[in-house]
């Protein structure tokens, strides 16, 4: 049995594989384009609450855990959290800006919690349009000396970009930059929408022809959207493994398919993510509608249709036109 | 020459669930993804760092219709190649 069928087999028999926690949305950082919904209100999961759940996923046999944010460092907890991880046997991914990587924080990364890979944000490959979109002075030059710290402590990194257009005549060099930490690079040629359903960061958008110069320089592995943990393509009825393999979860404990697709299935106070993903309408219709977004695409491939971006964009998560130039659907 | 008595148990770096009747094994220091059958999954699931092989062994023959001297051969074998491949180490 190869991995790749492996996974297959968690998208066809909905077997819960991989978990997205978003634990704060507190930030060290401000970007213009961030897409979490800072009004958001509910009641915080505790280190017991995700103590629970934790030990419930690792039940369901779920293998990847990424601890997202805000910024997830930020969180008073955030090591006892993540060591939880560790111990429960889960590979685990830190989303982080890498801003406050370095130093303590650092080296009680490594040790205590010892990552799968933390992958990081870069949003140009200058000053000027690092810390232009992360509205924080000096941000950009403090990411490369915590890059090289972490290069030197042999922490493993990747490094995460959205194309804009302030940053997308810089393509080329942040592509060098992530080669000089020899760190892959993966740019998200889409800026969505607030989780609120603000339409604002769409304002800074990459234009058709910064589009353009990311299809023709950047490889297909490296242009792709974020989502959730990066798993191999496998062919299967779905478009996606949003709600079959895979979920995300808020601050407050409510529990989405995927980090990109906002429709709550339910809350972990309410109920424990065992109960939340058996015998779930609202999830078996997510299931159904990834089905019908791989019948509408079909003979095109996935290409980089995102029902979750789209159902946010437009309320529906059928593809329509226009697609990017990329899509093979077109 | 591994004997029954040996105690093995899975490398720090090593990540594994058992999903069905299959294991995925995640050797993180090298970012090798390792998927293992049935018995493997099975084999894998009880190293804890207490069971010997020989009750490893006692606990497979419960699990399967197999006598135990070609067992004790192939999980023998199957432990060589898992400790071989950095996935396990002994006790």
């Amino acid at each position: 049995m190869s991995y790749q069928k492996t996974v297959l087999r968690t998208w066809n028999e909905n077997l819960l594989f991989s978990a997205l926690v978003e634990l704060t949305y507190r930030c060290n950082l401000d970007c213009v384009f961030c897409y979490n919904d800072l009004g958001l209100r509910g009641r915080p999961m505790t280190l017991e609450d995700y103590e629970l759940f934790f030990r419930d996923l690792a039940s369901l046999s779920c293998l990847h855990l990424t601890l997202s944010g805000g910024e997830p460092l930020v969180h008073p907890r955030f090591f006892e959290i993540a060591t939880l991880g560790r111990d429960l046997g889960f590979v685990l991914r830190i989303k982080s800006n890498g801003h406050s990587l370095r130093g303590r924080v650092l080296e009680r990364l490594k040790n205590e919690v010892d990552p799968f890979v933390v992958e990081v944000s870069l949003h140009g490959a200058s000053a000027e349009t690092h810390d232009r979109q992360t509205r924080v002075e000096g941000s950009f030059e403090r990411l490369l000396a915590n890059l090289e710290e972490m290069l030197a402590r042999g922490l493993r990194f990747k490094i995460n970009s959205t194309l804009t257009r302030w940053n997308e005549v810089e393509i080329e060099g942040m592509f060098a930059l992530a080669e000089r930490f020899g760190a892959p690079l993966t740019v998200d040629p889409d800026v969505t929408p607030r989780d609120n359903g603000d339409f604002s960061p769409l304002e800074i958008s990459a234009t058709p022809s910064g589009l353009r110069r990311l299809f023709s320089y950047g490889r297909s592995e490296e242009v792709k959207r974020q989502g959730d943990v990066e798993l191999p393509a496998v062919d299967s009825m779905k478009h996606c493994g949003a709600g079959s393999s895979g979920i995300a979860v808020d601050p407050f404990g409510n529990v989405y398919p995927c980090v990109q697709w906002r429709r709550p299935v339910g809350n972990l106070h309410q109920r424990s993510i065992r109960d939340i993903w058996s015998g779930n309408d609202k999830l078996e219709e997510v299931r159904k509608l990834s089905e019908e977004v791989k019948r509408n695409l079909s003979g095109g491939g996935p290409g980089m249709f995102c029902p979750g971006t789209a159902e946010g964009l437009t309320g529906s998560p059928i593809p329509r036109l226009p697609l990017h130039p990329s899509s093979k659907a077109l | 020459m591994t004997g029954d008595a040996a105690v093995f148990r899975p490398r720090a770096d090593v990540r594994f669930r058992v999903i069905g009747d299959e294991a995925v094994v995640v050797r993180q220091e090298d970012a090798e993804v390792i998927a293992l059958n049935e018995v493997g999954a099975s084999v894998l699931a009880l190293l804890d760092s207490r069971r010997s092989v020989r009750e490893v062994l006692d606990a497979l023959l419960e699990q399967y219709d197999v006598d135990r001297e070609s067992l004790s051969s192939d999980v023998l074998g199957f432990l060589s190649e898992l400790r071989d491949a950095g996935v396990v180490e002994e006790a």
